[in-house]
């Protein structure tokens, strides 16, 4: 990701974006952004970032502040100061202390052969 | 006095669990967990119910809602099916969760800035302008087209708090650009958009009756005769 994070696109604090985010590549949000996030690469959501929207992407990470559902194809991690409001669909899933979220958590996984017994 | 009890690995406990104290499940529990203090799902344990407990961690399976009063700790090997409720949820890359989870201060999302776009930086208006979300994203131009009519529009809006701005439905499934007529148009200037403004009469259309019968034989004129009635079928 690091050798990638230099051609990521920014959305920096204090830029606002209306509308749909959609494409290949990585995007890193600072700002506001109210419509949809739809990528086929990593998301990062950061801290002063606040989103409405959607948010589907490869590996989706975030700080800041978003209200709409996630599907993360590899894994969503939820740093601490991170408020997501919605449903959640991931590969794996990492929630940091601090981390809020309010939602359903939807993951693909059997339980041991143990409980089902 | 011992205040930690453990359920080892091998052992299964078909019923109910509750009192004072830790307790560290290795083994299999079938039934329900109700302990006044931590409760230790091991990475061999296995829960069957719901668990309620001060703090819980979780290295093993649990099919059951998880209540704490203070943290639950879900680690990469914890596989949880019910629903997570806790002041603090943390959970570690690995950890699987089917369920709703709920924290202490998720409330607050609701109040406030959830689902709410702050405009503090002067951005006026533009951010409380009356639009839906989905409005917006049926817009496919609006990044290449913005109407001059945006920037003036904010003094009107200006009025309304700021904050108010509330998406009620960011689960809306969004539709792929939209209607291919409307959509281009009316987005564009959704704030200035006066009401439409006069509607065009509907022309009705004139009723349509089935073409005439044509019998190569017979021909109109007796096709008609048949009918009975002597209407024009032209």
């Amino acid at each position: 990701m690091s050798e990638s994070r230099e051609r990521a696109g920014v959305i920096g604090a204090g830029l606002v974006v209306m509308g749909r985010l959609r494409g290949e590549g990585d995007m890193r949000v600072e700002g506001v952004l109210e419509g949809e996030i739809d990528l086929d690469g990593d998301v990062s959501l950061g801290a002063t970032s606040n989103v409405v929207a959607p948010v589907r992407g490869r590996s989706v990470e975030i700080e800041g502040e978003l209200a709409g559902n996630v599907i993360a194809e590899r894994e969503l991690t939820v740093r601490a100061g991170g408020r997501v409001r919605g449903d959640v669909r991931a590969a794996r899933l990492a929630i940091d202390d601090g981390a809020l979220i309010d939602g359903m958590l939807d993951m693909a996984f059997d339980l041991g052969p143990g409980v089902a017994r | 006095m011992i205040r930690t009890s453990r359920i080892p690995e091998g052992v299964i406990v078909e019923g109910q669990i509750r009192g004072q104290g830790d307790l560290v499940v290795a083994g299999l529990v079938e039934g329900s967990l109700d302990v006044d203090g931590l409760v230790v799902v091991e990475s061999t344990g296995q829960v069957r119910g719901p668990i309620r407990a001060r703090s819980i961690a979780v290295a093993g399976s649990v099919q059951g809602a998880l209540t704490a009063d203070e943290t639950v700790r879900l680690e990469p090997t914890a596989r949880v099916i019910g629903d997570v409720i806790a002041a603090n949820v943390s959970a570690a890359l690995g950890a699987m969760v089917r369920g709703r989870v709920r924290m202490a201060g998720a409330e607050r999302l609701d109040r406030t800035e959830g689902g709410t776009v702050r405009a503090p930086w002067s951005s006026t208006g533009t951010l409380v302008a009356s639009r839906t979300a989905t409005g917006m994203i049926a817009a496919p131009k609006l990044a290449r087209t913005p109407s001059p009519q945006r920037i003036e529009s904010p003094p009107v809006a200006e009025d309304k708090p700021k904050r108010s701005r509330t998406v009620t439905a960011p689960v809306a499934p969004v539709a792929p650009v939209a209607p291919v007529v409307v959509a281009p148009v009316a987005p564009a200037a959704p704030v200035v958009a006066a009401p439409a403004p006069v509607p065009a009469p509907v022309e009705v259309a004139p009723r349509r009756a089935p073409p005439a019968p044509v019998m190569p034989s017979i021909g109109r004129v007796r096709a008609r005769r048949k009918d009975g009635a002597d209407r024009d079928l032209g």
